[in-house]
């Protein structure tokens, strides 16, 4: 289904729509208060841009070293093609050791490959233990956000979900008693794991090391207990020096949630002692991605959930309208750059305003992708016919300017006999809003009466 | 081709623009008053921040503490705090998940977000870290560091096999955005400033 006929269906309870709104914008503006306390906030972009776009430049060559360097501290690496690579790999390590329950944090990528049903349908126990994500793995939902995964659903629906499957009592609906009850309920999990597999938010090159960054402590708990530890990473999580590293800590918790640094940004050089730690490098589309010059910026960036947060689209339409993995304003160019034809709408789920753009830690130069690949899909006939028959139109009036003066005038005229008129063909945009009231006279028609006094 | 020659291949069929590696230095925030910087960052993340003068005054500071949280298990891994309480010594004998205070040194510590780098040449256990329902920090004020530039300036991530940036108690947000104190790891974070 399209962007705009899923929104429609979130839209519909207007109620929880607004409520979805205002929950993300008071997460944007906590991330504005928490850039704005920092003088060097712009300085700290631009260098993290910098960095991201030499490491594009670099980017097989800082492999090789992250994966000579991490093998030195007795890490082991795998690399793989695509998710189906990266799903078989992480079975074949669970399986030749006889693991069975699996306890997992945060991790986009996994999401992206499909891990948890393809380990479920092998017959693993595999837990989500970030709290929103084991929320939506318990309704059998994906996540809505990349950094609040269950920012859609209220906490008198968290209650019910918990009474039906933890056993929680009736009725009980206060976010703290149900962490509580989670929290007994993941230790559980945790102590009884024999794997944990975990995402990467960076990887070292020159010292061979991974940082995890999480605000609850699943990660280390996933990893500080069972023997064997899994960590899975796209090629772009590389950053080169360690000293990298406070550029990117610096912006990351700040644009997501607006802390100033996660609760726990661990950094892991090698297995614990006694332990197994295998890292899986994944390509999964991303050298095509790196191909692509227009959309390349985009493997820079660090999943911080920013873009959303401010989008006007993203919040009033919710994250499963998107039907991609990763939604907002970053999935909607990841998404068509994976399949076009499947998420031909999303660039259009974007009114061209830009805030995605200015909050981006990274600098990702996201409305000017969206807007390029609206370009890109029309010429390869994707667009859907109604949008291309528009454009055109559009672009006969623009090339025209007599034409285009007709067409205006004509508009005021029956926009003040008729108001109903303009809503009707303007449809959508209408339904829960109105047009600004269209002035009598054009611009240049009351030019001409100033040049006249 | 092994999956790997070809992603390797793939990136280096693409020509991108080289571009230079920046210089990260610079003329990054400091304070002269970095324990008190640390401290309202450290408050605002839902920690406590306790200056004490000297061990002696760490030692009745952490006492105080045990006091308050009502715990018995007791892991010290600073010298000269556990002994005084006739706690476990070296986390030997309490099992992690149950200990109710785990008191580790932090190597450094940084105002700008109260983070505390703790890594595995602190404690014996990692799992202590996480699975103690409490856990203490100990670091000397002289350690204090305002930013993060200038705490990766002094560590060597690379030479220990696990070490964490540590601000604040672990917290999670995911139900309608309520902050909860206590996800998975320690409800409560105390960190002492020595000296
Ligand atoms: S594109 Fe930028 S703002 Fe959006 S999630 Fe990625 S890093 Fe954050």
């Amino acid at each position: 289904m399209s962007h705009p006929e899923l929104a429609n269906r979130f839209v519909e309870d207007g109620e929880r729509a607004q409520w979805h709104d205002r929950s993300l914008w008071y997460v944007r503006a906590k991330r504005d208060r928490a850039a704005h306390a920092i003088p060097e906030w712009e300085r700290l972009r631009e260098l993290a841009a910098a960095i991201k776009a030499n490491v594009r430049a670099n980017l097989a060559d800082y492999l090789e070293r992250f994966e000579a360097e991490a093998r030195k501290h007795g890490a082991v690496v795998h690399w793989a093609e695509d998710a189906a690579a990266h799903n078989q790999i992480v079975w074949e390590i669970l399986r030749s050791r006889s693991v069975t329950r699996v306890v997992k944090s945060k991790s986009m990528l996994t999401e992206e490959c499909g891990l948890n049903p393809f380990l479920e349908q092998r017959g693993l126990e595999v837990v989500d233990t970030d709290l929103g994500e084991r929320i939506v793995q318990l309704r059998d939902e994906p996540p809505s956000h990349i950094v609040l995964p269950a920012i859609h659903l209220r906490k008198e629906e968290v209650g019910e979900l918990f009474e039906r499957e933890l056993g929680t009592e009736p009725g009980l609906s206060d976010p703290a008693r149900l962490t509580e009850a989670a929290r007994e309920h993941l230790r559980e999990k945790f102590l009884a794991a024999q794997a944990g597999i975990t995402g990467v938010n960076f990887a070292v090159a020159e010292t061979g090391g991974i940082v995890v960054c999480t605000n609850e402590g699943n990660a280390d708990l996933g990893t500080a207990l069972p023997p064997l530890h899994i960590a899975c990473m796209g090629i772009e999580k590389i950053v080169p020096r360690a000293a990298d590293l406070a550029v990117f800590t610096r912006l990351l918790a700040r644009s997501a949630t607006g802390q100033p640094i996660t609760a726990y940004t661990s950094h892991m050089h090698g297995p614990r002692a006694g332990g197994e730690l295998h890292i899986v490098i994944v390509d999964n589309g991303r050298t095509g991605m790196m191909a692509r010059e227009s959309y390349r910026q985009s493997l820079g960036c660090i999943r911080c959930g920013a873009c959303l947060n401010t989008c006007p689209v993203y919040r009033r339409s919710g994250g499963y309208s998107y039907e991609a993995v990763i939604p907002g304003p970053i999935g909607s160019t990841l998404g068509p750059g994976r399949d076009p034809a499947r998420h031909a709408s999303l660039p259009y789920a974007c009114t061209l305003c830009g805030s995605c753009a200015d909050v981006c830690p990274v600098k990702i130069d996201l409305d000017r992708q969206l807007f390029h690949w609206r370009s890109d899909l029309v010429t390869s006939g994707l667009s859907s016919p109604r949008k291309r028959r528009a454009s055109r139109l559009a672009s006969l009036i623009m090339r025209h300017p007599r034409l285009y003066r007709a067409v205006a005038k004509l508009a005021r005229v029956v926009a003040a006999r008729a108001p109903g008129a303009t809503s009707a063909v303007l449809s959508g945009w209408t339904v829960s809003r109105d047009l600004p009231e269209i002035p009598q006279r054009s611009f240049r028609e009351q030019l001409e009466d100033l040049g006249d006094e | 081709m092994s999956d790997r020659a070809g992603i390797l291949a793939r990136l280096r069929a693409v020509a991108v623009e080289a571009t230079p590696l920046p210089e990260l230095a610079g003329d990054w925030t400091t304070s002269t008053d970095p324990a008190a910087w640390f401290g309202d960052v450290l408050a605002s993340v839902g920690g406590d921040c306790r200056a004490v003068a000297d061990h002696r005054a760490l030692a009745a500071g952490v006492e105080q503490l045990c006091r308050k949280l009502a715990a018995t298990r007791v892991v010290s891994e600073v010298d000269g705090v556990a002994g005084a309480l006739g706690a476990g010594e070296g986390g030997g004998s309490v099992a992690p998940s149950e200990v109710q205070l785990a008191i580790v040194r932090g190597e450094w510590a940084v105002a700008e977000n109260a983070a505390v780098w703790v890594s595995d040449a602190m404690v014996t256990e990692r799992a202590t870290l996480f699975l103690s329902e409490h856990v203490a920090l100990v670091v000397d004020r002289e350690r204090l560091l305002s930013n993060m530039h200038e705490a990766y300036e002094r560590i060597d991530v690379a030479a220990c096999r696990f070490g964490a940036f540590i601000s604040g108690p672990s917290k999670t947000a995911d139900i309608e955005q309520a902050l909860v104190i206590g996800a998975h790891g320690p409800r409560s974070l105390t960190v002492f400033l020595v000296g």
